[in-house]
């Protein structure tokens, strides 16, 4: 069991991330937003038919009525915003606060989370913008970090061209992020579709080497546009110019909500990710109206964890 | 300065063979799998190995103590983990069937009881057939199931087909392939590439041999 004085260091030093968190966000202009703390049960799943709803915490008032206890804060806040959000205005968001759901051991998990949302700004220089805002957030906890850098339209479009049934693509998607390439060959067995079968692998067995995806989109007569989505990774990478960001483009969300770059953060030895986001304009259209739509989530408590170290 | 790889190896048979493919690929076998340690390391090739219970090899790489493992793809299939498959080495190959005492027992029109150390490979199957069915999770001698009327079928691994023999039972549906596949941590991938490319590089060769087989 902890000291006194160990529990008071602990909540010293959680207090000082979260405020560090805070003043980045602040001196970069963002305001400061609180989302909801309950989502009604009903119009909640309507709205994110993504959502497992066996992972969520569920509680009831006296009426009966059920609601969630806060699941997230992006879609809040989306909710919020997007169906009176006037075209070309931006609204530039920042959160701390803990979101809920079950862990696979049945115990309400309590996360904290720090996020960033961009509503109604576009443009591959705001995503690069904001990626270099999570660089610099990275840098200054002074943690070892790896983003990995994706894009969901490139693996869209590669999906578009495959004569796949629903379940098929639904496993393709699940292999392509499991890297499992093996089961992507089973899946693509067509040989018309061998050079799309050679683009996933060498995207997944070579890294970061946006010209040899290149030369196998020339050789084998691919999609033109997929040299249009590796084009605008080439110029986020100019923006973002920093050796510890790696493309992926085996990097997916399985959901449809992001359509364009992709991400996620590791820091130092620990075993999962601890921060993901990317443009999701797509969900916005499910809140009212399309709209330019970008933003990541961060574990503070992992963050915690691992300055404290 | 290449980074230090932990290496989760289940016991038992197919450690035996995975250290055969890892000695093929250059890693002189600088650990002795017959002691008793659980924990033995090749410092030339500043790799760790852990011999861990070959269903815990996917815990120790989704919490991280070890960089990569290795592990039937049954397993894979069955916990569905948030990890990479990053290669398939062609070893420990066998497939997943139903097995009964004969094949009248998937004609009922009632719900089939199937016993299985897979249940939620079972219950996918079933409910894709549009069969009803309900499983019965067992850890182990999964044949006892018919034999005793626990239940009409069982989804389990066929290899050579022995056990079902000796039993009386018959392999009644072929489900799909199992081989043995090296997974990774997501994060340890991220942070250690290099080296973990470097592994799947060495073995790449000696494997493809292993699958076209």
């Amino acid at each position: 069991m902890k000291t006194i004085q160990e529990e008071l260091r602990g909540i010293n030093t959680r207090n000082q991330v979260i405020k560090k968190l805070q003043n980045f966000a602040e001196d970069k202009g963002f305001l400061k937003v609180e989302s909801d703390a309950f989502e009604e049960y009903s119009r909640y799943l309507e709205q994110n038919p993504r959502q497992n709803p066996k992972k969520l915490v569920k509680v009831q008032d006296l009426r009966g009525n059920l609601f969630f206890l806060k699941p997230d804060i992006t879609t809040n806040l989306i909710k919020q915003v997007i169906p009176r959000i006037k075209s070309n205005e931006v609204v530039e968001l920042y959160y701390v606060e803990k979101v809920y759901q079950y862990d696979s051991g049945g115990s309400i998990d309590a996360s904290r989370q720090f996020g960033i949302e961009l509503l109604g700004k576009s443009g591959i220089e705001t995503d690069g913008e904001l990626i270099n805002y999570i660089k610099e957030l990275l840098m200054s906890f002074d943690v070892r970090y790896k983003i990995e850098l994706g894009s969901q339209a490139w693996v869209n479009l590669i999906i578009e061209q495959l004569n796949l049934d629903k379940q098929n693509k639904i496993a393709l998607k699940k292999a392509i992020i499991a890297k499992n390439i093996a089961k992507i060959q089973t899946l693509i067995s067509d040989k018309k579709y061998v050079g799309y079968v050679e683009l996933i692998k060498a995207t997944i067995r070579f890294q970061n080497n946006i010209n040899l995806y290149r030369s196998v989109i020339e050789n084998y007569g691919l999609n033109t546009k997929l040299n249009e989505v590796l084009k605008q990774l080439e110029i986020l990478k100019e923006i973002v110019n920093d050796e510890c960001i790696e493309i992926d483009l085996s990097l997916i969300n399985e959901f449809d909500y992001y359509n364009g770059p992709i991400f996620k953060g590791y820091i130092n030895d620990y075993k999962d990710s601890i921060l993901r986001g990317g443009r999701y304009d797509f969900l916005t259209k499910d809140f009212g109206r399309l709209t330019p739509a970008l933003g990541f989530s961060l574990d503070v408590d992992v963050l915690i964890m691992e300055v404290e170290q | 300065m290449k980074q230090e790889i932990t290496i989760a190896l289940p016991k038992g048979r197919l450690s035996k063979q995975v250290l055969a493919l890892l000695q093929e690929a250059g890693y002189e076998n600088k650990i002795d799998p017959k002691s008793r340690l659980l924990i033995q390391k090749d410092e030339e090739n500043n790799l760790t190995y852990m011999f861990v219970k070959p269903s815990d090899v996917i815990t120790y790489v989704t919490e991280g103590i070890c960089d990569i493992g290795f592990v039937g793809s049954d397993s894979l299939i069955e916990a569905e983990p948030d990890l990479y498959q990053l290669m398939d080495l062609g070893i420990g190959k066998c497939k997943m069937v139903i097995a009964g005492l004969d094949d009248t027992a998937l004609n009922k029109n009632e719900s089939v009881r199937v016993a299985s150390k897979y249940p939620k490979i079972a219950r996918a199957y079933f409910k894709e057939q549009n069969m009803k069915a309900s499983v019965v999770k067992l850890n182990g001698s999964v044949e006892l199931g018919p034999l005793v009327g626990l239940s009409d079928v069982i989804v389990d691994i066929y290899e050579t087909g022995s056990t079902l023999r000796a039993n009386n039972l018959r392999l009644i549906r072929e489900l799909f392939d199992i081989s043995t596949m090296l997974i990774s941590n997501k994060s340890s991938y991220r942070m250690k590439r290099n080296e973990i490319e470097e592994i799947i590089s060495n073995l790449g060769s000696r494997v493809d041999e292993n699958v076209e087989n």
